[in-house]
């Protein structure tokens, strides 16, 4: 008989908290992901695409250390003669994301991507050109289209 | 020859009423299972079925029509007949209950001057059909879930009959129509406010022992999926599973329309200004806006209960029952005849 007491008071209790779930201010944490896109985190670290200058071009000087740093060799860089990167490649299908491109850089001039619908239909198109790292670059991780 | 025709019209009336209980309760159930989805997902803090008619309000009518196309199972061990029986037996005394419920002004299916006699009783017949359910599936799941069923629902009878006892007494009267009359005229008139503490310790009894009776979690042990796999229909599929899982959220429809004619005015309103003056049709129907309105908040709260519990072990149930509830109510009837004797009538 005397766990009865003690029915009542954690009977209350889970109601009471259930109910707090129930009301409407409380947001689900269910992400409606290909509908909405979720949040991406401040520093959220994605795949090293090449950051540009204010006049649009690559901060890159095609030093070549982070093709030297890159556990994998997946970046290859072509300089030109004017310390400007002519070629800059990465495999994205074989990267791991481990970002030492990106620290080890003198210049800045990689950053984490903050994209991650990286899905291609073939191994080529997943090896990146400038061009289009640097127009990953340029993605701020919002989508105003919905699917 | 001649008066033939009145009978006629009479048995073409009921069949009206017949047909319109059976698609109010068909919406209503829709409705409760696609609600009880709903609120489980946001007390768990997911979103719920929000796919199906662009927010989720077709995915039971999807689910009813997938089970409606299903191929019917008979297990080869199982007794055919009463295999085949068993969920009508479950369906009909929930549906036949709602032939008392007094949905309204003139909203009534069948007057009866034992109404709450006639709850009881055939509130109670549903477990016959589980157990037949249960026993003719020839299946070890099914049949535990029926000795769970005999043992849970014929206990918790008596705490049912012996709450019911109360609001009774107080009205004076067995006639749900007339119990639903005494509590017209305002909040001040429901019965819930009356005799306390008699009347509410009634209704929290009722609620329990009735939480119990309809099978909801957290006494849902006759169809425990953690240990009976579905306990009584773990065989039963298609049209046959649909009419069991019918029966079961009419159930939870017929406590809350139950609890509200007994203790919360029935389809009177609050005010009289909010709709009692009316008279007529439009007094019918605000009355029975009214009912479904007080029912459908009853029935937020077993959802609630329903999403928050966690199922209570079979030893626990019974104890509730026969050291708690029985108890308790016999003494809550002792008070109830005491207050009436010394108090009301001196």
């Amino acid at each position: 008989m005397s766990g009865f007491g003690n029915w009542f008071t954690s009977i209350a209790k889970g109601l009471k908290l259930t109910m707090r779930y129930w009301s409407p201010l409380e947001k689900p944490v269910t992400e409606k992901y290909p509908e909405e896109m979720p949040k991406l985190p401040e520093r959220y670290r994605g795949l090293p695409v090449l950051d540009t200058k204010p006049d649009g071009e690559a901060k890159c000087v095609a030093c070549g250390a982070c093709a030297r740093m890159c556990p994998l060799g997946i970046i290859t860089v072509v300089p030109s003669d004017k310390k400007t990167a002519k070629e800059f490649t990465l495999d994205a299908s074989r990267c791991m994301f481990c970002g030492m491109c990106v620290d080890i850089c003198p210049f800045k001039a990689l950053k984490p991507a903050r994209v991650f619908e990286l899905a291609a239909g073939s191994r080529e198109e997943m090896i990146y050109d400038k061009e289009k790292l640097i127009a990953l670059g340029k993605e701020t991780g919002e989508r105003s289209n919905t699917i | 020859m001649n008066n033939i025709w009145p009978f006629l019209w009479q048995l073409i009336k009921l069949g009206i009423g017949a047909v319109a209980v059976l698609l109010f309760m068909m919406t209503a159930v829709l409705y409760i299972v696609l609600k009880l989805r709903w609120v489980i997902g946001k007390i768990q803090s997911r979103i719920g079925p929000n796919r199906t008619g662009g927010n989720g309000w077709a995915q039971t009518i999807a689910d009813a029509l997938k089970l409606f196309q299903k191929e019917d199972i008979i297990p080869k061990g199982a007794d055919r007949w009463l295999f085949t029986v068993a969920p009508a037996m479950v369906f009909v005394p929930v549906y036949l209950v709602y032939a008392v419920i007094p949905f309204g002004d003139g909203l009534t299916a069948s007057k009866m001057n034992v109404g709450v006699v006639y709850l009881g009783a055939v509130s109670c017949m549903a477990v016959i059909g589980i157990v037949i359910g249960g026993w003719a599936s020839n299946n070890r799941w099914s049949l535990l879930g029926a000795f769970r069923a005999a043992s849970q629902l014929i206990a918790y009878e008596i705490p049912v009959a012996l709450a019911l006892c109360v609001p009774v007494m107080i009205a004076g009267s067995l006639d749900l129509t007339e119990i639903v009359g005494l509590q017209g005229g305002g909040i001040q008139n429901w019965i819930i406010f009356k005799a306390w503490p008699m009347i509410p310790l009634a209704f929290l009894m009722l609620f329990i022992a009735e939480l119990a009776e309809i099978n909801v979690a957290p006494f849902d042990i006759t169809e425990a999926e953690s240990e009976l796999v579905a306990g009584f229909n773990t065989e039963y599929s298609g049209m046959k599973f649909a009419l069991f899982f019918l029966a079961e959220f009419a159930e939870s429809f017929t406590l809350a329309a139950i609890l509200v004619t007994l203790f919360f005015g029935g389809p009177s309103a609050p005010l009289p200004i909010l709709g009692d003056t009316l008279t007529g049709a439009w007094g019918s129907i605000v009355s029975l806006l009214w009912f479904i309105f007080k029912s459908w908040l009853l029935v937020l709260v077993i959802l609630w209960i329903r999403s928050t519990l966690p199922r209570v072990r079979m030893d626990k149930l019974m104890n509730l029952c026969w050291k708690c509830l029985i108890p308790t109510g016999l003494a809550n009837i002792m008070l109830t005849a005491l207050y009436i004797v010394f108090w009301v009538n001196k």
